[in-house]
């Protein structure tokens, strides 16, 4: 079965838009012309067949994308054994915490619609909550009713009591990213073993040390937050970088410049071209290469599965760039350099 | 049946000719043109090349359009009557044609767009079919807003979130994940709803206003529109059709004439100009020639001259074969493995022979050799498959070697078998006659070798006789594999063999297999040491000889201001240096004195005649200072003139001698090491190829069994099945063989052809004959 899902994972890696591709959508004026680009691709062809790109919108597009690369998991997740199955669903758990911390940042934004507008209905069904219910909540207290029988509502309970501030939200999205690496572990202990458990359990902890980088570099350099306000951010899984070599590192007054010399010793290692003032998309270029590495040598199915799904996720971000700079006028050289290619 | 002889010939004529020139020249299509070095300006000597812009493009792109609009396919027809010559004939003649063609064609494109527009329509008016309010009455709404339109499948349950807003919506049908939708909405809320679809992904179509009643009613009413239109739009094409028909001999005639015109503006970029004369050089099949030379001398103030071949040291003639009608067919397979060289021979007649011999053996049977060759006539006759001729020929021999082997159809009873005539089976060494083809199957395989062991050493003969008038012709005839020393080498072994192996008889004596066997051997092994000590020999003869005496020839009446004895030092040193060029022409005589003093660098400059005040002659220097040179000598005076013919020879004496020291020079530095590891690979792989070579002959052997082979099979299974199924097994059977086993027979022999026997003598290295020829291709 693992090799099955590797080939198939890899032969659709293979359909994957090449620099030609990007350079002929770089240079496409606007959204019409991305998509009617895309709809002449190999991969995005069936998604954009019954489109009409000189009246589709933006949001459509993205959406469309992204619900590609979600069909192309459900897909996949049907190759799996059946005693693999639960870590398998690791992005229906990912996609839950994102749509409630999605929801919960219209509400404090006092958007009425604009989390129904944003909610991606192709998840319905899929989800252990009801989506349309999520979308139609008008206050914490309706979320809270909503998510009431899921693990969730623990941890928002304790954030959402009165009327929580934008800090309190970033911690109830950590917490709710730790309950996320926790799930993770336990589907990974219970189904796997040895090397391939601990492989897996690495990219959890990799991606949460480059959180961990991030925030502090961004709330700090931007921000500058203290210290102790810094740390509520921050995830308490760690992997290379431990908590208290963030500490200090964040004690000391150049911590921006030294924790972006953390980043490139433990990770960028001076192959992944970065600019500080736009850390993610270093931070992708690192997974993008992690990823590739992964789906070309590992022997593990679940493994070719996350990568691909890694790799994929990497390419709509980059079609979702390429959409943004086509809608408001960026030049393809600008544009170009969000890329991860 | 040889190559075509050609005849280089040199046209000039005044500049205002050129274009006539041309067009009697694509119209001889028997002249291919020299081409002039891409890039060349204008040289030294005033010459240019003609690249004029053709004033008569546009129009062709023009009258292309026109045969596209009205559907006329652009063939090679004769435009001799056509009287049209200038642009302003042309253009006259097209707006002619175009004034009733625009009017037919607007029609059609209106027609065209209002039929679209409709078919679109249709299309939406058909996604609302159930829709029964009537449209007129839709439109007539002054106080609410609808809107149809195709939503996302995704949004749809979101519009519940709206429920409570002041709209209501109908949901068609959907498809491809998107569905049908009308809202209705009071005019006074409109903008705020329109927004709320938006942001859902609303795609409104807009319905046309002439629509009315139900949907269904609208969907009637645009059906009769289109239905209309398109009776409109066949009666428009009717008409264009008449024109079509009206104008088409003429049109296409003069379409042809104009694009043979601008094609031969193309050409003139072969063309050199010097003043008000043009010249150009061509080769033309010889037996050709008196009639290109009148045509193309029809022109006036043009004139043709027939030059010697090797005057154009820069281009060897083109090749052009030509065999008899048997042969004809099979220079396909000698074009696909390439052209022989001009100065080769054609080897199209032993490919021919060869091919139809090996084929008739290999699938040697009257009934389906019969059936090829008729198969090869229908292909000829109704598709013109290139291949069919060869069909057709192949077919016979395949008869004539079943009528050998007595099989007709697979049956061996009809024809007595060669093998089963008291004659030959005692002969073969069988008390009786042998019950069928297996018995003899040693023998046969015996004989496609003794086969393959001819044809090869036929081969080697040809390579032997190809390169004996050739530079390398003791390397490549004499002490090559397939040139004298390796057919000694081969038939002594083969000889031999067959003798002492088949009949008994001892041949391999110690002087046989010294002198045939070894000899050879160490010949080819020692190939290296000995080609470049007879060069070394006929290098200073060729000095002594032909150089030399070219050059005291020339200067006898110059020598006073000559020194050959230094020149031929210098020329020496010359040598050394790598490729060189010469320039002939005139200086005065007090220039030519200063040219020690003046002139610096590698050169040699050797002086023909003087006549006391003017001095002509030529310098060589090597390429790589030939600019400093011609510079220095430029400063001189040297004015630059056409080599005579009786100069060239020293030149092209000189390129030989050049030619064989660089391909001395870079053989020179081996070390004793590497020559006998590359000496004894290379003998080996000669004995390996020897040994290969003959073997794969065994494949003629091998398809005749597998031939009978495949027939007892399908003798087996008709027996089985008896009756009236026989019969169509044996059809079936036969046909399979047919195709199959012919269609593999064939592919076995062009290897053979190929890989056995051109590899041993040919080199497909010429150049097509391409005649110049107006370009109708409408690609271009």
């Amino acid at each position: 079965m693992a090799d099955a899902i590797i080939a198939k994972a890899k032969s659709i890696y293979g359909k994957r838009l090449t620099k030609e591709d990007y350079n002929n959508l770089l240079h496409r004026g606007n959204v019409s012309g991305v998509v009617a680009y895309l709809k002449n691709t190999q991969r995005y062809k069936s998604i954009f067949a019954n489109v009409n790109e000189n009246q589709i919108h933006r949001g459509q597009v993205e959406q469309l994308l992204s619900k590609e690369v979600f069909e192309l998991y459900i897909k996949l997740c049907r190759f799996m054994s059946a005693e693999r199955n639960s870590f398998c669903f690791y992005l229906i758990k990912e996609l839950e915490m994102k749509q409630i911390i999605s929801a919960l940042t219209y509400i404090k934004a006092d958007s009425d619609d604009g989390y129904l507008i944003e909610m991606p209905a192709y998840l319905m069904g899929y989800l252990s909550f009801d989506l349309m219910k999520l979308s139609g909540a008008k206050d914490y207290r309706e979320i809270l009713d909503v998510l009431s029988d899921t693990p969730y509502h623990k941890i928002l309970k304790r954030f959402l009591s009165g009327n929580a501030s934008v800090g309190e939200l970033d911690e109830c999205a950590v917490e709710l990213y730790g309950q996320y690496i926790k799930w993770a572990f336990k589907a990974i202990e219970r189904e796997y073993k040895g090397a391939q458990a601990k492989s897996l359990k690495e990219i959890f902890l990799r991606q949460s040390d480059l959180s961990n980088i991030m925030m502090c570099y961004r709330k700090r350099s931007l921000f500058n937050e203290d210290t102790e306000q810094i740390k509520k951010s921050l995830n308490s899984y760690h992997y290379l970088v431990t908590p208290a070599m963030l500490d200090e590192i964040l004690s000391q007054p150049d911590a921006d410049a030294k924790l972006l010399a953390l980043l490139k010793k433990m990770y960028f290692k001076g192959k992944v071209e970065y600019d500080p003032l736009n850390l993610e998309i270093g931070i992708r270029r690192y997974n993008y290469g992690f990823y590739k590495k992964q789906l070309s040598f590992s022997q593990n199915g679940t493994m070719a599965l996350y990568s691909l799904m890694g790799l994929c996720e990497v390419e709509r971000s980059n079609l979702q760039k390429i959409i943004e700079g086509a809608r408001y006028g960026r030049t393809p050289e600008e544009t170009e350099k969000l890329l991860v290619i | 049946m040889a190559i075509e002889k050609m005849a280089l010939v040199h046209i000039e004529g005044t500049l205002k000719r050129v274009n006539k020139t041309l067009m009697k020249c694509c119209e001889s299509n028997c002249f291919h043109i020299i081409a002039v070095k891409s890039g060349a300006g204008e040289s030294d000597n005033g010459f240019r090349s003609l690249k004029s812009k053709s004033p008569f493009t546009p129009l062709v792109n023009r009258y292309r359009a026109m045969a596209e609009g009205l559907g006329i396919e652009i063939k090679r027809v004769d435009y001799d009557d056509v009287n049209m010559n200038v642009s302003v004939d042309f253009d006259s003649y097209l707006k002619e044609i175009e004034l009733r063609y625009n009017k037919l064609s607007q029609e059609k494109t209106a027609i065209e767009e209002s039929l679209k527009d409709h078919s679109t329509a249709l299309m939406q008016v058909e996604k609302l079919s159930g829709l029964d309010i009537d449209f007129s009455e839709i439109f007539a709404c002054k106080y609410i807003k609808l809107r149809f339109g195709r939503l996302p499948v995704d949004s749809i349950p979101k519009l519940e979130y709206y429920r409570d807003r002041n709209f209501i919506y109908y949901h068609f049908k959907e498809e491809n994940g998107y569905a049908q939708i009308l809202y209705i909405t009071p005019i006074s809320d409109y903008i705020e709803i329109d927004d709320i679809f938006d942001s859902l992904f609303f795609e409104r179509i807009h319905l046309p206003d002439y629509f009315h009643g139900d949907a269904d009613d609208a969907k009637t009413q645009m059906i009769k529109l289109v239905k209309e239109e398109n009776v409109r739009l066949d009666k428009i094409k009717a008409e264009i059709d008449d024109l079509k028909n009206e104008i088409e001999e003429d049109f296409l005639k003069a379409t042809i004439k104009l694009i043979a015109l601008d094609q031969s503006y193309f050409l003139r970029q072969n063309v050199l100009a010097v003043n008000n004369k043009f010249y150009m050089s061509g080769y033309v099949p010889k037996r050709r020639l008196k009639e290109f030379i009148s045509s193309v001398e029809s022109v006036q103030d043009v004139e043709v001259q027939e030059k010697p071949l090797d005057s154009e040291p820069n281009s060897s003639p083109p090749v052009l074969l030509r065999n008899c009608w048997l042969f004809r067919p099979f220079e396909m397979f000698v074009k696909m493995y390439g052209l022989p060289n001009y100065k080769c021979f054609d080897p199209t007649p032993y490919v021919a022979v060869t091919f139809m011999l090996i084929f008739g053996i290999m699938f040697g049977d009257v009934g389906q050799g019969l059936l090829i060759t008729v198969l090869g006539i229908i292909l000829d006759k109704w598709r013109k498959v290139k291949l069919a001729p060869v069909m057709q020929r192949i077919g016979i021999t395949s008869a004539i070697f079943g009528v050998l082997y007595g099989s007709v159809f697979g049956n061996e009873e009809i024809i007595e078998p060669f093998f089963k005539n008291p004659f030959i089976y005692q002969a073969l060494g069988y008390s009786e006659a042998p019950a069928d083809i297996f018995q003899v199957s040693t023998i046969l395989l015996i004989v496609s070798i003794g086969v393959g062991v001819i044809l090869l050493l036929i081969s080697m003969a040809m390579n032997v006789i190809t390169h004996l008038r050739s530079p390398d012709w003791l390397s490549e005839a004499v002490l090559s594999p397939s040139g004298v020393v390796g057919m000694i080498f081969y038939a002594s072994v083969m000889t031999g063999a067959a003798l002492q192996l088949g009949f008994g008889i001892p041949v391999f004596s110690a002087p046989y297999v010294v002198c045939l066997i070894i000899l050879p051997l160490v010949l080819l092994f020692f190939k290296e040491p000995i080609i470049s000590l007879t060069s070394k020999i006929f290098k200073s003869e060729s000095k002594n000889t032909n150089i030399v005496r070219a050059v005291k020839t020339y200067s006898d009446a110059v020598s006073k201001l000559s020194n050959v004895h230094e020149s031929e030092k210098l020329l020496d040193e010359l040598v050394n240096t790598g490729f060189v060029k010469a320039q002939y022409g005139i200086m005065e005589i007090d220039s030519y004195k200063m040219i020690e003093e003046t002139v610096s660098g590698n050169y040699v400059f050797y002086p023909f005649e003087n006549d006391g005040k003017y001095v002509m002659g030529v310098y060589i220097a090597p390429v790589k200072e030939i600019a400093s040179v011609e510079r220095e000598f430029g400063a001189l005076g040297f004015k630059k003139m056409k080599m005579p013919d009786h100069i060239e020879d020293i030149r092209k004496e000189q390129n030989l001698r050049l030619f064989r020291y660089t391909s001395e020079s870079k053989k020179k530095h081996k070390s004793i090491g590497n020559f006998i590891i590359e000496g004894i690979i290379e003998l080996f792989e000669s004995c390996l190829t020897y040994i290969t070579n003959t073997m794969s002959f065994l494949r003629i052997g091998g398809f005749i069994l597998s031939h009978a082979g495949m027939m007892l099979v399908v003798s087996v299974l008709a027996n089985n099945v008896g009756g009236n199924g026989a019969i169509v097994v044996q059809i079936l059977g036969n046909l399979f063989v047919i195709g199959m086993e012919g269609f593999l027979v064939g592919i076995q022999v062009l290897r053979l052809e190929f890989y056995e026997i051109f590899s041993r003598f040919y080199k497909g290295d010429g150049k097509p004959f391409s005649p110049v020829v107006a370009n109708f291709n409408t690609d271009e």
